[in-house]
């Protein structure tokens, strides 16, 4: 997993890059974290995602609830089609509650 | 007359026999027998051992002073001597009571029939202190405990097989009389070898012991008294266990049943026997080791060379690949890792991933919650690894045990349109 950070005054956008599984799970979290402590909004690009399985996407879900719960904003963005398929099955925009946003 | 207090461990000392004064034609009882007799006159109830038996004198070892008289001595509510005694002297400790009438449960006797009685004496359990040694009277606390450990079990032996045993100093005395045919289908130093370890810990051990012919179950209990003593009880529970695997046959039937059908079918519990069926006309294709996280990448790298190969339909093979990746995962999460196989059917047209782990298995109880709902997990995770699997593969083959969790995920070639 590699990922790049673009920020833009409270908005910071995390994008991912590669597979997102259990061996990047902790990593993915504390990022994820890390980010939310120092802005109010937090846009997870998926684009250049070509794989994700329920450990790696799970350190993102428990991460964005803790987030979400703080009053902070989460999205996912650019997700591509087969990788939104996995993300509707293993529930994790209705979890959240959040709308996950395909790439266009 | 003075006894020697030794049998049966002074085979040697006939006192007890001379005292019957029936020519060399009289028994001992051993191990002696605690009886009580009644004073017919005035009907006290005395305590006394039964030492010795001729056909026409019973010798009694007694701890208080007796009064002449007729006297009945009851071995059982349908078994009883009535017999009289001389004047008994001072520090007299053994009485021989010359019989007069032998009370059987249908007649009447004037003699006691020494192999009957013997056959009954064999045959009607002793007291458990009965058989322990002198003990001292701070050690009497003990001695009562153990009498109720095996008055407890005693009411089991009237629903099971159950032998009871004394240990002591070594040896191993039957409260049946006689030698126990759970002995012989055990042997004498398996038990030993339970009672050593109670007595090293102090605390009571549970063993199952299978025969030496191994048809039998035994279950065998002990506990210990002191430091040289123990209680031993042998169940035979060979119905019981036979009994109880097949309720956990019918038990994993209707769980099948049930996840079969929840499932349309993409669920299976298998028994190891179908889950050989499923690949024994495969190819065997890779095998890959999971020991770690990183081993994932090429597992999932190997898996899609091999689905490629095979022609599967290009939307197809990323959601497999999720699929066979969380059951890896599991594997991870809840065991210690293991081992993935990958199969190719040619004549079914099917790819077959077998994931093989040594974890803990899960519990049949615990799987239509692990397998169907949504975001049960016992770990941190999203909870979904059964979803997506059933949602990927075209059936999901799961056989797990204490010995781990086999899973087969299978994938079938669908015919394009021609």
């Amino acid at each position: 997993m590699d990922f790049q950070l673009e920020e833009k005054g409270q908005l910071v956008t995390i994008l991912l890059a590669g597979e997102l599984d259990m061996s990047v799970s902790e990593q993915l979290g504390q990022l994820v974290r890390t980010q939310g402590r120092q802005h109010e909004r937090i846009d997870i690009d998926f684009a250049a995602v070509s794989f994700v399985d329920s450990a790696g996407i799970g350190s993102i879900f428990f991460a964005a609830k803790e987030l979400l719960a703080n009053g902070k904003q989460v999205e996912i963005i650019n997700i591509q089609e087969e990788i939104y398929d996995i993300l509707q099955v293993l529930g994790f925009g209705e979890a959240l509650g959040l709308t996950l946003r395909k790439a266009n | 007359m003075l006894l020697c207090d030794q049998c049966p461990e002074n085979p040697g000392c006939t006192n007890c026999l001379d005292g019957l004064k029936a020519n060399g034609m009289g028994k001992k009882v051993i191990p002696p027998r605690p009886i009580t007799a009644t004073h017919l006159a005035s009907g006290a109830k005395l305590k006394a051992e039964l030492r010795a038996v001729s056909r026409l004198t019973i010798g009694l070892r007694t701890y208080e002073k007796w009064p002449p008289g007729r006297y009945e001595v009851e071995l059982s509510a349908d078994y009883r001597i009535i017999g009289s005694a001389g004047p008994s002297l001072d520090k007299q400790c053994y009485i021989v009571l010359d019989i007069e009438k032998v009370l059987r449960k249908e007649d009447i006797l004037e003699r006691l029939l020494l192999e009957e009685f013997h056959s009954w004496h064999l045959s009607h359990e002793l007291e458990p202190s009965a058989i322990l040694s002198k003990l001292g009277p701070e050690e009497e606390k003990q001695r009562e405990l153990i009498k109720q450990e095996l008055q407890k079990l005693s009411i089991l032996r009237q629903l099971q097989k159950l032998y009871m045993f004394v240990w002591e100093d070594g040896q191993l005395k039957s409260l049946e009389g006689g030698h126990s045919p759970a002995l012989n289908e055990i042997g004498e130093a398996a038990i030993a070898e339970a009672v050593e370890k109670a007595l090293g810990s102090g605390q009571a051990r549970r063993e199952q012991v299978m025969s030496t012919r191994l048809h039998q179950i035994y279950d065998v209990h002990v506990l210990p008294l002191n430091e040289r003593t123990c209680g031993v009880v042998i169940l035979d529970v060979t119905e019981a266990v036979a009994a109880e695997r097949e309720r956990q046959m019918q038990e994993w039937e209707l769980y099948r049943h049930v996840l079969a059908l929840v499932t349309q079918g993409k669920l299976v519990l298998l028994r190891d026997q179908q889950m050989y069926q499923m690949i024994k006309k495969a190819t065997h294709c890779f095998t890959q080791r999971i020991d770690q996280p990183t081993d994932l990448a090429g597992l999932r790298q190997k898996l899609r060379e091999s689905l490629e190969r095979f022609a599967f339909a290009s939307q197809r093979v990323l959601p497999f690949i999720v699929a066979v990746n969380e059951a890896a995962s599991n594997m991870l999460k809840y065991g210690n890792g293991g081992v993935i196989d990958l199969y190719w059917s040619e004549q079914e047209q099917k790819c077959c991933v077998v994931v093989l782990d040594q974890g803990l298995g899960m519990v049949l109880e615990e799987l239509p919650k692990l397998t169907l709902q949504k975001g049960y997990s016992t770990r941190q995770s999203m909870g979904a690894g059964f979803q997506v699997m059933l949602q990927y593969c075209d059936k999901v083959g799961l056989n797990s045990s204490v010995f781990g969790t086999r899973m087969v995920l299978e994938i079938v070639r669908k015919k394009r349109p021609v």
